[in-house]
């Protein structure tokens, strides 16, 4: 009985719904567009949310959803209609600030329904391809309130308004403006970029060309650069306050162009505050100011970088063409060390240590300091003053340093071979002379300029270091070995210099003194006893001797003279008068170096231990010289005429020049030799390339002389050509 | 053997024996030691025998140059390059003196001027320049490089290449003729005078030649002689053509007619780029003027 009820029920109520269907439809869509039209009304509280579920979904359910769907686009157009004229009548500054409300109550208003809808977003809308509530609603919200003709030119001329107020150092709204972008960005980025970021844009490239240009002519190259970075960072703070991230590098982007590379040029060359003038007053801050911002341009550093070298070019050019300079090689070098320091700290302090600024400056370097053929020369006496004094009592570190720096000119030279000559004269002098601060650093700079160019380059330097050890070994072992027998004889001290390893030149022997030559003739027979087959020459125009001398009243002095001098000092022993011509024939020392001699001894105040009649500076055969029983000296040492390396004279430079052409020629031989030796056949200009190759960590071989030289090869048969192609050449073994 | 029965046509036999192998002596022992080396040093030594031989010759008043100038007139050297060639080595041979491997100055110049006559267009600025610049004797590898050169110029100096391996003596030269082309062809453009109607006759009158068969261009030769009174002017190397020209001549008379097509091909090649510039206006009369002197030099190559 009770389930023939239950039946009857159930069949009872579907027969009623069927017969109700268009008066439902349209009695439900009533209740929900009233409920719509109350949330709008800020009367949500009253609604039932069950309630309203209920009915979208059933609506849903009973194949309603178009009705439902088409409803609500009506009825929410139909209230931001109203929400556009309310913004459109707010006055000034509330127009912004009324948006944002309505946006806010529009947010709240979608997401309830959006609620009560939700069954609907979930089932009819992607069957039928529509819209979902939310999206929908921002939609509706763009097109009817943002996008109308009021609202939409007056919110972006507001915006760009706040933005340029901002600009001109105002305080303005940033919540609101960050609330007011949200929204545009919460509509979708494309209404972001074309209702406000094109723009916006537009309107600052135009802010900052005419800025820029307002400043670029009143301000200096530095106050501009200050103000082109507060710029910057101004943008990118804005940014980061109430702008999408997406639009800092489109706005830097605007402020790089318009402040910085329409300006480039102009910036960089800028009297009196440009590039140039920050380098020459080491305005480290400022460059690398210029340096940060300009990178942000493309060719912004090149144009930096072009600048600075050029600059560096003409300044060390001036500095190495500059004949004041030339006459103190040491200041001359130290300036060129100092101008590497410069740069380098300017590199490094403002250039972030950029590699193609370092590159760009190495080739500065090395394009003018080979400009003046001089500079091998001068950078090898400068290495002389400080191995003689300059680094005395300086710690090891520092010696590093300043070798290190040396070193650093020295890999600019293309021509190390030239410098390698006159760096074995210097070393030859001051090993000879005992004036060297220190073996160690002497050694430490040769182990160096093994590294740089080879074992070959210094293999002769090696040896003469190897002549002092020798040497000393040598002496002790005489005087162990004879020291009985020479009594009181005068004491010797004798270098043995390997042939070839030295720069001497073959000096004629002069007449030693017979007190000396005794000795001499011990060591002699000491030395060629112990060492077979050897061959030995006296080279006096090298040697030093110390004299004790008495004066005219009593006092006594040791004086330190050359060998030369010794040699004619002690001709008075026996001579009351003597002319020059006389003491030539009586020592055999060449004249040019006798008037030297005698100059120093005779013309110099207070080295004057010798007198002179006439008295003149110059030196006639026949002038006359006198023992100067009047000379005094508050020094109980004197030391006259002390052997010091000085730069060449012209003609001295020439043969110097001369020498080291010669010395390549077999150089470019032995090399070209070696490369057919182990090719047999190769052409002639892979010959001068290989060859050059080869070359180039001493000197860069001319090639007519590598032309030169494999002719002479090809007249002495060891290169013949090939009978078929006249530039190809054969080893003859 | 008696030394002084030895003559220049012995000598120049036994010279080629050995250059190509076959010398007796030399033959032997290379069959006995197979490799290149070995006959290398053979013939080397061959030759410094041969060398001693000929210098161990009694002079009979008769010089170096009067029994090589002999030797040329027998020889078919005009049709054999490679025989030309040998024989131009073998001159050299001749020239060394008191056991040297290089040849005097003198001696070298003497020799181009006998050997290369005909040959090298540009010969006697070559001896001249050789005369007045080089302070050391000739050897033998600028010998041979001269010989080469002197084909080389055949086309134009503009193609000359100072990295292609040539010596420095014959680089020195290019620059220098450079130099006094330059010079002459700034100077040429003072005296343009396209108004000249002798002058428009003597550009238009070039390029018949071309056009014509060899025998034609034989009946040429003597308008070329009477033209060439008006270029006494010229400076030295357009001398050289005319007494070029001469030359040509004699050895034209004498030619094989076998090598009439061979030559004939050879002038039309040469005087085609003539034919391309034939505007008489002002500019391109200068141009035309100063290529016209250089086509002499093409001409004066003809043999």
């Amino acid at each position: 009985m009770s389930t023939q009820k239950k039946r009857a029920l159930q069949i009872e109520a579907f027969r009623h719904r069927i017969v109700v269907d268009p008066k439902y439809a349209e009695k439900t869509w009533k209740v929900l567009e009233h409920a719509i039209h109350e949330i709008y009304n800020h009367n949500a509280s009253g609604l039932s949310f069950e309630e309203l579920y209920r009915n979208a979904y059933n609506m849903v359910l009973y194949k309603f959803g178009e009705k439902l769907y088409t409803g609500l686009v009506t009825t929410m157009t139909s209230h931001l209609k109203e929400i556009s004229q309310s913004i459109e009548s707010a006055q000034g500054e509330i127009f912004l600030e009324e948006l944002n409300r309505k946006w806010v109550d529009h947010n709240k208003a979608l997401q309830m329904i959006r609620d009560i809808l939700m069954y609907m977003d979930r089932t009819f809308i992607p069957s039928n391809h529509k819209t979902p509530v939310h999206e929908l609603g921002l939609n509706l919200w763009r097109d009817v309130v943002i996008h109308s003709s009021k609202t939409k030119a007056r919110l972006l001329d507001t915006l760009l308004e706040l933005v340029l107020r901002e600009r001109n150092g105002e305080v303005i709204n940033r919540g609101l403006m960050r609330n007011i972008i949200k929204m545009l960005m919460d509509l979708g980025l494309p209404v972001y970029q074309q209702d406000f970021e094109k723009h916006f844009l537009d309107v600052s490239a135009n802010f900052y060309c005419r800025e820029s240009q307002k400043f670029i002519e009143s301000c200096d190259c530095g106050d501009y650069l200050k103000k082109a970075e507060r710029r910057l960072n101004e943008e990118m703070e804005r940014v980061s306050h109430y702008l999408d991230p997406r639009s800092e590098s489109k706005i830097t982007n605007v402020v790089e162009k318009e402040m910085i590379e329409s300006h480039m040029h102009t910036l960089v060359h800028m009297e009196n505050s440009g590039l140039v003038s920050m380098l020459v007053d080491d305005k480290y801050e400022d460059l690398q100011r210029m340096y940060n911002l300009f990178r942000r341009v493309s060719d912004g550093l090149t144009i930096v970088k072009d600048v600075m070298t050029s600059f560096v070019r003409d300044t060390g050019k001036q500095l190495i063409m500059d004949p004041e300079r030339l006459r103190d090689p040491v200041d001359f070098v130290q300036r060129l060390l100092d101008l590497k320091d410069k740069y380098d700290r300017v590199i490094t302090m403002s250039f972030n240590n950029d590699k193609t600024f370092q590159n760009a400056l190495n080739s500065s370097f090395e394009y003018f300091i080979n400009l003046n053929a001089r500079s091998p020369e001068f950078i090898s006496l400068f290495v002389d003053d400080k191995l003689r004094r300059g680094l005395k009592g300086v710690g090891e570190e520092d010696v590093e340093i300043v070798l290190d720096k040396v070193m650093m000119l020295f890999r600019y030279l293309q021509e190390k071979d030239v410098f390698e000559k006159y760096y074995k004269q210097h070393l030859a002098k001051r090993l000879l002379s005992g004036k060297t601060i220190s073996d160690d650093a002497e050694r430490s700079l040769i182990v160096k300029l093994k590294t740089e160019c080879g074992y070959q380059f210094t293999s002769k330097l090696e040896g003469m270091f190897t002549d002092m050890k020798t040497s000393h070994d040598t002496m002790q072992g005489f005087y162990a070995n004879l020291g009985t027998e020479l009594g009181d004889g005068p004491m010797l001290s004798v270098q043995v210099l390997t042939t070839g390893s030295w720069p001497t030149q073959p000096s004629p022997p002069c007449n030693l003194p017979v007190e000396i030559l005794g000795v001499c003739d011990k060591f002699r027979t000491y030395y060629l006893g112990t060492h077979n087959g050897r061959r030995l020459s006296w080279q006096t125009n090298m040697g030093t001797a110390d004299l004790k001398a008495t004066f005219g009243k009593g006092q006594k002095h040791e004086l330190n003279v050359s060998t030369y001098q010794m040699c004619v000092l002690m001709l008075f022993n026996s001579a009351e008068r003597l002319t020059c011509k006389e003491i030539e024939q009586a020592t055999a020392i060449p004249m040019s170096d006798l008037r030297r001699c005698l100059q120093s001894l005779a013309c110099v105040k207070g080295k004057n231990v010798l007198r002179k009649e006439p008295m003149s500076k110059d030196i006639a055969e026949d002038d006359a010289f006198f023992f100067n029983d009047k000379f005094t000296s508050k020094f109980f040492k004197v030391k006259i005429g002390t052997v010091v390396a000085q730069r060449e004279s012209e003609p001295e430079n020439l043969e110097t020049r001369q020498r080291v052409e010669e010395d390549r020629k077999p150089q470019i031989e032995a090399a070209i030799v070696r490369i057919m030796k182990s090719r047999r056949t190769l052409d002639h200009n892979n010959i001068v390339a290989e060859v050059t190759k080869q070359l180039q960590s001493r000197f860069l071989p001319n090639p007519v002389v590598i032309k030169k030289r494999i002719e002479s090869l090809i007249e002495r048969e060891f290169l013949e050509r090939d009978k078929v192609d006249r530039k190809l050449y054969r080893y003859l073994a | 053997m008696d030394a002084s029965g030895i003559d220049i046509f012995e000598i120049y036999r036994r010279y080629c024996d050995i250059k190509s192998g076959h010398a007796y002596i030399g033959g032997e022992e290379g069959y006995r030691q197979d490799s290149d080396l070995q006959k290398a040093k053979v013939s080397r030594e061959a030759l410094t025998q041969l060398s001693k031989l000929v210098e161990s010759r009694v002079t009979t008043g008769v010089t170096i140059f009067d029994e090589l100038s002999m030797l040329m007139s027998r020889l078919n050297l005009r049709a054999d390059f490679s025989e030309f060639s040998r024989f131009y080595d073998f001159v050299f041979f001749m020239c060394r003196e008191n056991g040297q491997k290089n040849i005097t100055v003198s001696r070298a110049v003497n020799a181009w001027k006998l050997v290369l006559a005909g040959r090298f267009s540009l010969l006697h600025p070559w001896c001249d320049f050789v005369e007045k610049n080089q302070r050391y004797n000739i050897f033998e590898d600028t010998w041979q490089q001269v010989l080469a050169f002197s084909g080389f110029t055949h086309d134009s100096l503009d193609a000359y290449d100072p990295e292609g391996a040539w010596p420095v003596l014959i680089d020195d030269f290019v620059e220098h003729v450079h130099r006094m082309l330059g010079s002459y062809y700034d100077n040429s453009n003072l005296h343009c005078n396209c108004d000249d109607p002798e002058s428009q006759s003597w550009v238009f009158d070039d390029p018949l030649p071309g056009l014509t068969i060899f025998s034609g261009l034989k009946r040429k030769l003597p308008d070329d002689s009477s033209k060439s009174d008006d270029m006494d002017s010229n400076d030295m190397i357009f001398s050289n053509c005319k007494r070029s020209r001469a030359h040509d001549a004699e050895d034209l008379e004498d030619n094989p007619p076998g090598n009439t097509a061979y030559d004939c091909m050879e002038t039309s090649r040469q005087n085609s780029p003539l034919c391309s510039s034939m505007s008489p206006c002002a500019v391109e009369g200068c141009l035309s003027k100063g290529f016209a002197g250089l086509l002499n030099l093409f001409l004066c190559v003809v043999w």
